[in-house]
């Protein structure tokens, strides 16, 4: 103990400089490695400009599956015509063409998402959505730091979503104007861009086909 | 996202590599533990490195919480990552535990260091919850939380490193730490 006592000092001093040393080189690793990764040679811009005409929505209510009149203010209300791109940087608008729609906000790291969009895709292989409707999807609440980025590779991958998608803004401003409810979030709209419902969540196919057919009779949700 | 003056990923990286560090130090002071609870005393072969560490494993525990203290602050004034509400109840529980233990070594009143272990064994629950909640955000809920939700994963490293991840790291070495500088007389060799 004598020993062990009068070293005392100088063990200590040993152990924390070896604490110092790892932290150190944890640090230098960092460096070293993190500089030296490229840039992904596949990256595009995963977010852009989005032109919004019209009036925002009602905050999206904190209800589960697809809203009705009566819990959801947005109902009869003309949803804001958006203007922007694709991945590929084609002009996509979402507006009052006359044909009845459902417009995905999707967020790449979202795991509720991640079970939609094939589910989705896999209804419109099959024919399931109703003649004369169309479906659109919006990319957005992208963030780099988060699981399954980018999203365009996501969208692009295997889950054969063929839907026409455009690139939110870096602020999320479609999501926002349409009342940003918690993802996957539907807004289904007839021909001329008059909200039937909206939806939060994952729903499974039968509910997702309902939704449809009820956006395609143009009939608001609970009338 | 404002500019940060450190990569978000150097600095993601380095706390990662810190991370793999605690959790050998956690698993083997956990198998250590649960050796000497069944046998009722350590290997002969650790003693004289545990009896090394007592000396500085209050520093040591200190260390821990006021570099995740210094990683959270990092990421939400110069990454601008926001953060959760589970991110806010670890920062509860991590903040007063540097602060504390730096009291006690700056007081050399080991005992003030009871309060930081209690916590971080709150902090141990809190994190692992909000870890099972970003693996499997499904379990908690039917949809995402667009603005800020605590199943979202601002870091990711090598696809498992997240922040809360790497606050259960902080918590448990104060739970390793702090009882090996207080609990118990020293096994010392002869």
């Amino acid at each position: 103990m004598t020993s062990s006592s009068s070293s005392g000092g100088g063990s200590r001093g040993f152990i924390l400089a070896i604490v110092a040393v790892c932290m150190l080189g944890a640090g230098l690793i960092a460096v070293v490695i993190s500089t030296g990764a490229g840039d992904d040679p596949d990256a595009v811009e995963t977010t852009a400009p989005v032109t919004i005409e019209g009036d925002i929505l009602p905050q999206m209510p904190s209800v589960g599956g697809v809203t009705n009149a009566s819990n959801d203010d947005a109902i009869g209300q003309t949803a804001p015509r958006l203007v922007g791109t694709d991945f590929d940087g084609n002009e996509v608008v979402i507006e009052a063409d006359g044909r009845p729609k459902a417009v995905y906000f999707v967020a790449h790291w979202c795991s509720h998402c991640q079970a939609e969009v094939p589910v989705v895709a896999s209804l419109i292989d099959q024919g399931k959505l109703p003649e004369g409707m169309d479906v659109y999807g919006v990319s957005t609440s992208v963030n780099a730091g988060q699981g399954n980025y980018p999203p365009n590779r996501w969208l692009d991958g295997a889950d054969g979503w063929n839907v026409t998608t455009m690139r939110d803004s870096e602020e999320n401003e479609a999501l926002i104007n349409f009342g940003a409810g918690g993802f996957p979030f539907v807004v289904y709209l007839d021909g001329d861009n008059t909200v039937l419902a909206r939806s939060a969540g994952e729903l499974d196919s039968a509910g997702i086909e309902q939704a449809w057919a009820l956006t395609a009779g143009g009939v608001p949700s609970g009338s | 996202m404002p500019a940060a003056s450190l990569p978000v990923e150097t600095v993601s990286l380095f706390l990662a590599l810190l991370f793999v560090g605690a959790m050998i130090i956690i698993v083997t002071a956990v198998v250590l533990g649960v050796i000497r609870l069944a046998t009722g005393r350590l290997p002969a072969a650790v003693l004289p490195l545990v009896n090394e560490v007592r000396p500085v494993a209050l520093v040591l525990a200190f260390i821990a919480p006021t570099t995740a203290m210094l990683g959270s602050l990092y990421y939400s004034e110069i990454a601008g990552f926001d953060p959760c509400h589970l991110c806010w109840v670890q920062r509860f529980l991590m903040y007063p535990s540097s602060i504390l233990l730096g009291v006690a070594l700056l007081m050399k009143r080991p005992s003030l260091a009871w309060l930081p272990f209690q916590l971080s064994l709150v902090g141990l629950g809190v994190s692992t919850y909000h870890r099972v909640e970003q693996q499997w955000p499904n379990l908690f809920s039917e949809s995402c939380d667009p603005l800020n939700p605590c199943s979202g994963r601002w870091v990711n490293t090598w696809g498992f490193v997240t922040i809360p991840t790497m606050a259960f790291a902080a918590f448990g070495l104060v739970c390793v730490f702090v009882p090996l500088s207080l609990l118990g007389p020293k096994e010392a060799t002869s």
